[in-house]
C-alpha cells in the first residue's frame, strides 16, 4: 500500500510505506502544512457556536421551549466540532496566502452547515437545504429566503436570522480576530480571504476593532430611531424594540430578512422606511469613509472617487426608474413615487433587498425600465469595504476611469506619457495592473450572474424574473420577483447557493479552496496508482 | 299576438335588469382570495370585494384609524380602517398563537394614494368568523436528550484542550 501527503499545491506528494517512522514523518507534515487552516477554522466555528446564546436567551425569555432546546443542541454541536478542530495545533508561524483564503473560505462553509441547524430543527424550513440555502443568505447579506411560514415564526428563531446577517456583513472572521485572535500571525491574509481589503489602521486587529466600534455606534443610534418609530406607528413596546432592532441588524448589513413576510411594506409607515432607508446607505458606506468623516476629514466624501461613482450612479438609475414608473402612472404624487420608486432603488443599489412593493408588481406593474434599472443597481451594488455586496463602486469608478484613460491616449502621441489620478484616500494614480484587476472581477461577476440567469431560464422561468433573480443573488441583494420560494427546483437552489457564496467571498478564497481540494483528490489518485 | 308582446316586453325589462345587476355587483360571489387580488391587482384595483383571512402581528393604532395586515396561504395584505372597525379581534397570529379569522368588505387598492402607493384595502366592515386559538409548541425529547449529550461532549473535549494549552 501506498501513502502520501493529501495535496498541498505547494508540495510534492510522497510515496511512503504503510507504516513505521516514515508514515509518522508524513503524518506530522501533513498535520503541520493543514493545522493553521484546522486550528483557525476551529477558533471560528466555537465563536459562532457561542453567538447562539443570544437567540437561546430570546427563546427562554419568550418561554419558547422547544426552540430553546433546539438552540442547546446546535450550540453543543458547534462547541464539540470547534473544540475538535482546535485540537489540531496552533500554529506558530505565519500563515500563507492560500491558507488565509482557505480559513476563510471554509469556516464559511462550516458556519453555514451549523446555522442551519437551529433553522431546519424549528420546522419552518422543508429541507435541510432549504436551511442551509437561509443561512448562507443571512451571511452573505442577501436576503433571499425559503422560510415557510415566516409570520408564526419564533422570537428566538427571528433573532438568529437577524444577528446572522449583522455577523456575516461585518465579517464572522473580522470579528473573530477582533476579539479572540490577537495578533495571530498572518492575520490579514485571512481578512483579505473575506473580501476584506481596506486598512484603516496600520495594524489589522485595529482595524477589525475600528470596523466593530463604528458598526456597534451605529447599532445603538438605528434600533434607537427605528423602535421609537415603531412605537409611535403602533406596535406594542417589545416588538418595537424587536423589530427596530432586526430592521437595523439586516439593513445596515445591506441583507434583506425581516420578522413579517411582507417585507416592509408590513409597517405602511413612511417614517419607518425613511428611518431604515438611512442605516441601508450608511451600512453601504466604505468604513474607512466612516473613520474619515469620524476623525473630521469630512472633505473625503466629496473627493472620494467611490463616492462619486455612488452619487453618480444612483442619480443616472433614479432618472430612469421614475421615467419608467411616471410613464405607467402607477403611483400618484411625487410623494409616492419617491416612497416606492427612491426606496427600492436604494435598496437594490445598497444590496439590502427590503421590499415595500409586492413582488409579484415588480413583474406585472412596473415595466420594463425600472426593472432594468433595478438589475444594473443590485449588479453594481454599494462601496467596497462596506457591508454591501455587487461590482462595488470602486471597481466601476476605476474602469470608468479605465476607459476614459484609454480614449484620452488615443488623441496623444504614442511618446506621450498621461497620467489618470483619482482620489482614494490618498491621491493614487491609475495603473493598467488596477484596471485589470477590477475588470477581472467584473468578468467573473457577470459569469456569475449568466449562470443563474441561465439556470433559471433553463427551468422555463421567463427571462426577465431569471435575470432579475439571477441579479439579486449575484449582488447579494434579496429583491424577488417571486421566484425564489421553497417549491423552487433544487438545482436553482443549489445554484443560488453557490452564487451568493463566491460573490459574497469575491471569488478567489473559493477558487483557492476548491484549487486545494482538486489538487488533494489528483495527489490521491497519483499516488493510488503507483 | 297581443301575449307574445306582452312577453317580449317582459323579457326586455328583465334582461335590461339583470345586465345592470352585474354590472353593480362585484363579478365574483363571496369572498376572493387574497393571492389573487395580490397576483392580479390591476384587475381588482378599486373594486369593493369581500375577503377572508388570518389577522397576524401587530394592529397598529394611527390616531382615530389602525392597519391590521391578515394572511390567508402565506399571503398578506393590508387592512386599513376606523379603529372601532377592529375592536371584535382580540387574537392575532404569532408563534403561539393562531389569529382570529376575520371576514372584510372594502374598497381594493393596487397603489394607494393615500398610503404612498401601498397595496391595501380599505374597510368598511369587518366581523371575527372563527376566534384563534393557542399553538403548542412542546420541545422534543430527542432535541433534549442530544443537547445534553452534546453538552457532555462539549465539555470533556473544552477539559481536554485547556490541560493541553496549559502543558503549553
Amino acid at each position: 500500500m501506498v501513502c502520501h501527503d493529501f495535496g498541498s499545491p505547494l508540495r510534492r506528494g510522497i510515496s511512503l510505506k504503510l507504516g513505521g517512522e516514515p508514515l509518522e514523518r508524513l503524518r506530522q507534515i501533513s498535520l503541520h502544512k493543514y493545522s493553521g487552516v484546522l486550528y483557525y477554522t476551529g477558533r471560528i466555528i466555537t465563536w459562532v457556536a457561542v453567538l447562539m446564546f443570544i437567540p437561546l436567551l430570546v427563546s427562554a425569555l419568550y418561554q419558547e421551549w422547544d426552540i430553546f432546546f433546539d438552540f442547546l443542541l446546535s450550540i453543543t454541536f458547534g462547541l464539540t466540532g470547534g473544540f475538535a478542530f482546535q485540537l489540531f495545533p496552533k500554529p506558530q508561524r505565519s500563515i500563507s496566502w492560500l491558507e488565509g483564503m482557505v480559513i476563510a473560505s471554509l469556516s464559511w462553509v462550516v458556519m453555514v452547515l451549523l446555522s442551519a441547524l437551529p433553522f431546519w430543527l424549528s420546522g419552518f424550513y422543508l429541507t435541510y437545504l432549504d436551511a442551509c440555502f437561509d443561512a448562507m443568505s443571512g451571511y452573505t447579506t442577501t436576503g433571499l429566503t425559503l422560510v415557510v411560514n415566516l409570520d408564526h415564526m419564533s422570537y428566538g428563531v427571528n433573532m438568529w436570522r437577524q444577528l446572522i446577517c449583522f455577523v456575516g456583513g461585518q465579517g464572522i472572521v473580522v470579528l473573530v480576530m477582533s476579539f479572540f485572535l490577537k495578533n495571530a500571525p498572518g492575520s490579514f491574509k485571512i481578512y483579505v480571504g473575506e473580501a476584506k481589503s481596506d486598512k484603516i489602521l496600520p495594524n489589522i486587529v485595529h482595524t477589525a476593532r475600528a470596523i466593530w466600534f463604528i458598526s456597534i455606534l451605529f447599532l445603538l443610534i438605528g434600533t434607537a430611531v427605528l423602535a421609537l418609530i415603531n412605537l409611535w406607528e403602533g406596535l406594542r413596546p417589545d416588538r418595537a424594540f424587536l423589530h427596530g432592532l432586526w430592521i437595523f441588524l439586516a439593513g445596515w448589513s445591506g441583507a434583506g430578512f425581516t420578522p413579517q413576510s411582507q417585507s416592509l411594506l408590513y409597517y405602511h409607515s413612511g417614517a419607518f422606511e425613511l428611518g431604515s432607508m438611512l442605516f441601508m446607505l450608511l451600512g453601504s458606506v466604505n468604513f474607512a469613509l466612516h473613520y474619515a468623516v469620524l476623525t473630521r476629514n469630512r472633505g473625503e466624501l466629496w473627493r472620494n472617487l467611490e463616492s462619486r461613482t455612488y452619487v453618480l450612479s444612483i442619480l443616472g438609475l433614479l432618472t430612469l426608474v421614475y421615467l419608467g414608473l411616471y410613464r405607467t402612472g402607477l403611483y400618484q404624487g411625487a410623494w409616492n413615487l419617491f416612497r416606492k420608486g427612491f426606496f427600492q432603488l436604494i435598496s437594490a443599489h445598497t444590496g439590502t433587498g427590503y421590499q415595500t412593493v409586492v413582488a409579484s408588481d415588480f413583474l406585472n406593474q412596473w415595466g420594463s425600465l425600472p426593472v432594468f434599472a433595478l438589475i444594473i443597481a443590485m449588479l453594481f451594488g454599494g462601496m467596497s469595504g462596506s457591508t454591501a455586496g455587487g461590482l462595488k463602486m470602486l471597481r466601476v469608478g476605476i474602469s470608468t476611469k479605465g476607459i476614459i484613460h484609454d480614449v484620452k491616449r488615443l488623441f496623444y502621441p504614442e511618446s506621450a506619457v498621461i497620467l489618470t489620478k483619482f482620489r482614494f484616500y490618498n491621491d493614487v494614480v491609475l495603473t493598467d495592473n488596477m484596471v485589470r484587476s477590477a475588470l477581472t472581477i467584473i468578468v467573473l461577476y457577470i459569469l456569475t450572474f449568466s449562470l443563474g440567469t441561465g439556470v433559471g431560464a433553463l427551468y422555463g422561468y421567463p427571462l426577465t424574473v431569471a435575470a432579475f433573480e439571477s441579479a439579486s443573488a449575484t449582488g447579494n441583494v434579496g429583491l424577488t420577483m417571486g421566484l425564489t420560494s421553497p417549491s423552487m427546483p433544487v438545482l436553482i437552489k443549489v445554484t443560488y447557493i453557490f452564487i451568493m457564496y463566491v460573490a459574497r467571498l469575491e471569488f478567489l478564497a473559493v477558487f483557492a479552496l476548491m484549487a486545494l481540494l482538486l489538487t488533494g483528490i489528483r495527489w490521491r489518485r497519483r499516488s493510488l496508482v503507483r | 299576438m297581443l301575449i307574445c308582446r306582452r312577453k317580449k316586453v317582459v323579457l326586455a325589462i328583465s334582461l335590461t335588469f339583470l345586465g345592470w345587476i352585474s354590472l353593480v355587483i362585484p363579478a365574483q360571489a363571496g369572498p376572493v382570495p387574497i393571492s389573487e387580488l395580490v397576483n392580479n391587482a390591476g384587475k381588482w384595483n378599486n373594486q369593493s370585494v369581500e375577503l377572508t383571512g388570518e389577522a397576524i402581528g401587530d394592529m397598529m393604532r394611527r390616531g382615530d384609524n389602525a392597519w391590521l395586515n391578515v394572511s390567508q396561504d402565506n399571503t398578506v395584505l393590508g387592512l386599513w380602517g376606523r379603529r372601532e372597525l377592529f375592536i371584535p379581534v382580540t387574537q392575532l397570529g404569532d408563534y403561539g398563537h393562531r389569529g382570529d379569522t376575520i371576514r372584510a368588505l372594502g374598497e381594493f387598492h393596487l397603489a394607494c394614494p393615500e398610503h404612498g402607493g401601498d397595496m391595501d384595502v380599505h374597510i368598511t366592515r369587518l366581523e371575527v368568523i372563527e376566534p384563534g386559538t393557542k399553538t403548542a409548541h412542546p420541545p422534543k425529547s430527542i432535541h433534549i436528550w442530544l443537547a445534553l449529550a452534546g453538552a457532555v461532549t462539549a465539555t470533556v473535549l473544552a477539559v481536554v484542550l485547556k490541560v493541553r494549552n496549559r502543558k503549553g
